[in-house]
């Protein structure tokens, strides 16, 4: 897969904060997971998606050498996996922030304000969708129904569900967000 | 005959096979039904929603609801309608969604005139683009000699990806990304790896995948004048179109024979053309003057009396050629006389032809379309993928039966292809592959077994001692116990080997096994996949003993004054060493060749002959099948073929009177004569489609005159549009000859041959068995030589590749950028037993010669084989050895 053109101006390697991946070899903890993912399917390409999920954990995304390198361990050539890699949004195959936003953007949010929302998103953060911070802390990927429209409009973020959100609360969550962004590294 | 059912369709009662799809059956009935991602040999997938029809539960049902007719089976009673408004409605809004995406380049795109796409948007009737918005571009790769990528094109129909990746088992070619951002190609630019890559060429609906050497020579369809057409690139005899426009060969097309190669060509066979164009043709007769030390040029009438004049005092041999047409053979053989007359092929290849030729009216030889009915299967002794490239295909199609019987018994059709994919998952009939190393069919292998010749031998002799006795287990080993009970257990075993391994011993106990598995089993089969495309040809005319080797024998006994050396480069098989001096000793060497190759260079004489493209000829295939090809050109310059040229030494002046003589002379041949009985039509056949555009005007920049098109007195094909055009050839029985070329009223993409398939399959045409009568003759001597399993040193052993090995392949520059550098190839223990590294040089001795090639230490290379390279193979001989110095391991 030739890669895309990117919005994100900031490239592998200026940020040590995101990890380059640029080689690759598999740590012992990656390897353990992923050996247990394959126990547990008939076919080594079932398991896929988790490794490329572990991957993911351990290196933030999913670079060409982190397919080579999965490849080579799995017996699964690097087309397929890129072919699954490519086909589902949550496994990034662009160097992402820290947090990642995923605003909703589906049909019951939108009616509830998430336009206005994602809106005073991209404002604070100065980025568009599907692009990420110069300071790497952040990345913007609106993502159709997270499956809480009873309380849109809604966001998903560190594995947490934002509810009931509005243009004052933005400021305090990404506050919030980005404090334990920094914790973390 | 296969069961009928009967539907309606718009309130007119058809009867069509029972089993099949609505698409498929609209098709057979001329019915200009619409789709993108079915395909006749990959089945359906049901994704594009362009077949859609109205389907009536009965005479009742009003409404009707909507079905796709690809994944809809034809039942007896069914009621469907085609023309009903929100069917039509329906497949137009699908195709102007498709449409969206996709550029306004016709003009520039080399698909058009030949697309399925415009085909299907017309037959659609979206006509008239509504879409304002911006096109989603996407990045093109470099996929390798043989391929265009323009990615932008793309309508996402899947065809590329199933014919790769699921058809032929590639793994670096995939489908990446999601909706509209879909994108096939290799995760990384790159080659494509698979030898059936070409295909996607004519796989893809539109200018995704184009013929990249086309590209440099682009014409229209409409523009090409094109013929019907035998590969010549190796014995399986793939039938091919041939298309040319102003006297160069511009590209290869498949031509639809259900027997042979149905839909597809491995990529040698596509590319492997450009010798017809290449500079290295011949142009004229050339005479070599010593005294002067020049060449001179003669004309027709003097080079031939030249021939004659030398023929005439007498002394004269001959050398047939493996890549000529039977008839120019059978010339040479004729005027020359048996005992004078040396096949173009080593004496092991020779001694191997024989024993198949001499087996193979007791033997069931199979064709391409059995081999992939067959339920398990057996190969020996070499890598089909490199050597007969288009079985190897077959094969693989073979092992998917297991899958397809399973999926059969929960009422899944065989072309619910994605249905029967999930169900059968890896189940696969036995297959087992016995080579020295890996071949290209290794992953669908049920046991992959690499053995050196001498115990492949004694395995395959376990086998055949299972086969009488199955109860023997506990003397043989556990591979033979598994090959032998896979094969008495399967309904249709199958054993298919060839000649290129060199070991008639191996052969002969294939030969042996088969007959017993024939005694056994009257559906078993077997396949032998011979050198070149006419292997077989030589194999039937000459005797044995009367190969390449004998004739060195014979000049080193006794050189004779006149050499008659045709279309057969000795430097192949034969070092510089000990040709130059072998043939200094010749007084007159004459050579008909089409290229100016190292033997034509030592020629006195040299008469420049046709390509396969310029003239017509009988190609038979390793399964004894003998195949008509039609010039695509009329010969230009002084070139004719060696028939001709011969023609006052042999007595036959035209191609049906050496055919003639033949089939009076050799009873295997005796078929021949139901070419000749074929009486012709009252009308011409054109090779050029009615809208042939500038046909005027492709000479304007020469000569403003318009010349009389060039006469074909061979056969009833014009070298012109007049006559019958190709859309309605195959409509007409009384037609003899393959149509030249694949159009359909409002198809005028190659994919209208998928209206033909029902009458294709039981088509005349697709060649003449000569061992179709089954004799019960006792077979000849086949005992194995003991001696032969016993031997335990080194074996040095062929290394076939697809692109590497055949003469006139090499001259295509795709395919020789394809071509691997030669190297002596062995498994690491075997290095270290010999102490070379990898990359350090490894010296062979044979016939004469010697020569370094570096070693490469490769995985899947048995112990005590060395491999080298079929070209080298060739030229050191059978008996070569290892001049390195061997530090072995004791």
């Amino acid at each position: 897969m030739p890669e895309l053109i990117q919005p994100n101006k900031n490239k592998p390697g200026q940020h040590p904060i995101i990890p380059t991946n640029e080689t690759v070899e598999l740590s012992e903890s990656e390897i353990k997971q992923i050996n247990d993912a394959l126990h547990h399917v008939p076919f080594a390409s079932g398991a896929s998606i988790d490794a490329l999920k572990i991957i993911q954990q351990h290196r933030g995304w999913v670079s060409d050498a982190c397919l080579k390198a999965l490849s080579d361990h799995m017996k699964v050539s690097t087309a397929d996996l890129d072919a699954v890699a490519t086909f589902y949004n949550l496994i990034f195959r662009q160097p992402v922030g820290k947090v990642v936003l995923h605003p909703c953007d589906g049909i019951s949010c939108d009616l509830m304000g998430g336009k206005k929302i994602r809106k005073c998103l991209s404002k604070k953060l100065g980025i568009g969708n599907g692009q990420t911070t110069a300071d790497d802390q952040f990345t913007l990927i609106p993502l159709p129904c997270l499956g809480a429209c009873d309380k849109a409009p809604v966001m998903i973020a560190s594995e947490k569900l934002f509810e009931l959100m509005d243009e004052n609360s933005v400021a305090n969550i990404l506050k919030d967000l980005s404090s334990k962004a920094g914790d973390k590294s | 005959m296969t069961d009928k059912v009967t539907i309606h369709i718009d309130g007119v009662a058809h009867e069509v096979q029972a089993g099949i799809n609505l698409l498929q059956a609209c098709l057979n009935l001329q019915i200009d039904m619409p789709y993108f991602c079915w395909h006749p040999a990959m089945g359906s997938a049901g994704s594009c929603r362009q077949c859609a029809v109205m389907h009536y539960q009965n005479a009742e049902d009003t409404r009707g609801r909507l079905v796709m007719s690809c994944m809809t089976p034809v039942m007896d009673g069914m009621i469907v309608s085609m023309a009903n408004e929100k069917a039509v409605g329906f497949r137009a809004t699908a195709i102007e969604a498709i449409m969206t995406n996709h550029p306004h380049d016709c003009p520039v795109c080399e698909e058009g005139g030949d697309c399925h796409l415009q085909d299907m948007t017309l037959i659609s009737g979206h006509i008239k683009r509504q879409y304002p918005g911006t096109k989603r571009t996407h990045l093109n790769q470099q996929l390798g000699p043989f391929l265009n990528h323009e990615m932008n094109r793309c309508i996402g129909c899947y065809r590329c990806v199933r014919f790769y990746k699921d058809y032929c088992g590639g793994d670096d070619f995939n489908v990446f990304s999601s909706r509209n951002r879909i994108y096939f190609g290799r995760a990384e630019s790159g080659t494509l790896e698979n030898e059936f890559a070409g295909n996607l060429a004519e796989v893809c609906p539109t200018g995704v995948f184009t013929d990249k050497p086309f590209s440099l020579k682009f014409s229209r369809k409409w523009d090409l004048a094109t013929s019907p057409t035998v590969c010549t690139n190796c014995s399986v005899g793939c039938n091919t179109y041939t298309a040319e426009r102003g006297g160069v060969l511009r590209k290869i097309n498949n031509r639809h024979n259900a027997d042979v190669n149905a839909h597809f060509l491995c990529d040698r066979g596509r590319y492997g053309y450009e010798h017809v164009n290449h500079n290295d043709r011949l142009e004229k007769p050339w005479k070599r003057n010593n005294e002067q030390q020049k060449v001179e040029v003669l004309n027709a009438s003097s080079a031939a009396k030249q021939v004659t004049d030398w023929f005439s005092q007498g002394d004269t041999v001959a050398v047939g050629s493996a890549r000529s047409a039977l008839e120019n053979n059978a010339a040479l053989l004729k005027l020359a006389g048996k005992g004078n007359f040396y096949a173009g092929v080593t004496d092991v290849e020779l001694e191997q032809l024989n024993l198949l030729t001499q087996a193979a009216h007791n033997l069931s030889l199979l064709s391409l379309t059995n081999i992939e009915k067959c339920d398990a299967l057996l190969m020996v002794g070499e890598d089909v993928t490199h050597t007969a490239p288009r079985l190897a295909l077959a094969i693989r199609q073979m092992t998917r039966n297991a899958g397809l019987d399973k999926a059969a018994k929960f009422g899944i059709k065989p072309w619910q292809d994605e249905a029967v994919r999930n169900i059968a998952q890896d189940t696969r009939s036995p297959f087992y592959a016995l080579n020295t190393h890996a071949t290209r069919l290794a992953d669908v292998a049920k046991q992959n077994i690499y053995l050196p010749p001498a115990r492949q031998l004694s395995l395959l002799l376990e086998v055949e001692a299972l086969l009488s006795f199955p109860d023997d287990k506990d003397i043989a080993s556990k591979e033979a116990v598994a090959i032998a009970e896979d094969l008495l257990a399967a309904k249709k075993p199958a054993l298919v080997t060839g000649t290129n391994g060199a070991n008639p011993q191996i052969l002969a106990a294939c030969i042996r096994i088969s007959t017993l598995l024939a005694q056994k089993n009257e559906n078993s089969g077997f396949y032998c996949a011979t050198g070149q495309a006419n292997t077989m040809a030589l194999g039937i005319l000459s005797d044995s003993n009367q190969g390449l080797d004998a004739l060195i024998k014979r000049l080193e006994d006794k050189a004779p004054k006149t050499l008659i050396v045709m279309e057969t480069d000795l430097y192949r098989y034969f070092s510089d060493d000990v040709l130059d001096t072998l043939l200094d000793k010749v007084t007159n060497i004459v050579v008909l060749d089409q290229l100016l190759t190292r033997t034509a260079q030592m020629a006195d004489l040299v008469l420049p002959t046709t390509s396969y493209a310029e003239s017509h000829g009988c190609w038979i295939n390793a399964e004894g099948r003998l195949q008509q090809s039609f010039a695509t050109m009329a010969a230009i310059k002084a070139r004719l073929p060696a028939v001709q040229w011969l023609q006052s030494l042999s007595g036959c002046h035209t191609n049906e009177q050496v055919l003639a003589w033949c089939a009076q002379t050799y009873s295997e041949l005796a078929p021949v004569q139901q070419l000749l009985e074929t009486s012709g039509s009252d009308f011409v056949i054109a090779r050029q489609p009615l809208r042939s555009t500038g046909r005027t005007a492709i000479n304007a920049g020469i000569d403003v005159k318009e010349y009389p098109p060039a006469q074909d007195l061979g056969s009833q094909l014009e070298f012109s549009m007049e006559g019958v055009p190709a859309f309605r050839q195959h409509q007409l029985k009384e037609f003899t000859s393959p149509p030249t070329g694949v159009w359909s009223p409002k198809w005028n993409s190659s994919q209208g041959i998928n209206k033909q398939l029902e009458s294709n399959d039981s088509s005349n045409n697709n060649g003449i068995l000569l061992f179709a009568n089954k004799t019960t003759d006792a077979s000849s001597n086949l005992e194995t030589d003991k001696s032969a399993i016993s031997s335990d040193g080194l074996s040095i052993c062929p290394n076939h590749h697809i692109y590497a090995d055949d003469e006139l392949a090499t001259y295509s520059t795709s395919i020789q950028q394809l071509i691997p550098t030669a190297t002596a190839t062995m498994c690491q223990a075997q290095a270290d037993s010999l102490g070379v590294k990898n990359g350090e040089p490894v010296a062979f001795k044979g016939k004469g010669h010697s020569l370094e090639l570096p070693c490469a230490i490769m995985p899947d290379v048995c112990e005590g084989v060395v491999l080298v390279p079929m070209q080298q193979f060739r030229q050191l001989g059978n008996k070569a050895t290892l001049t390195t110095a061997v530090r072995s391991a004791s």
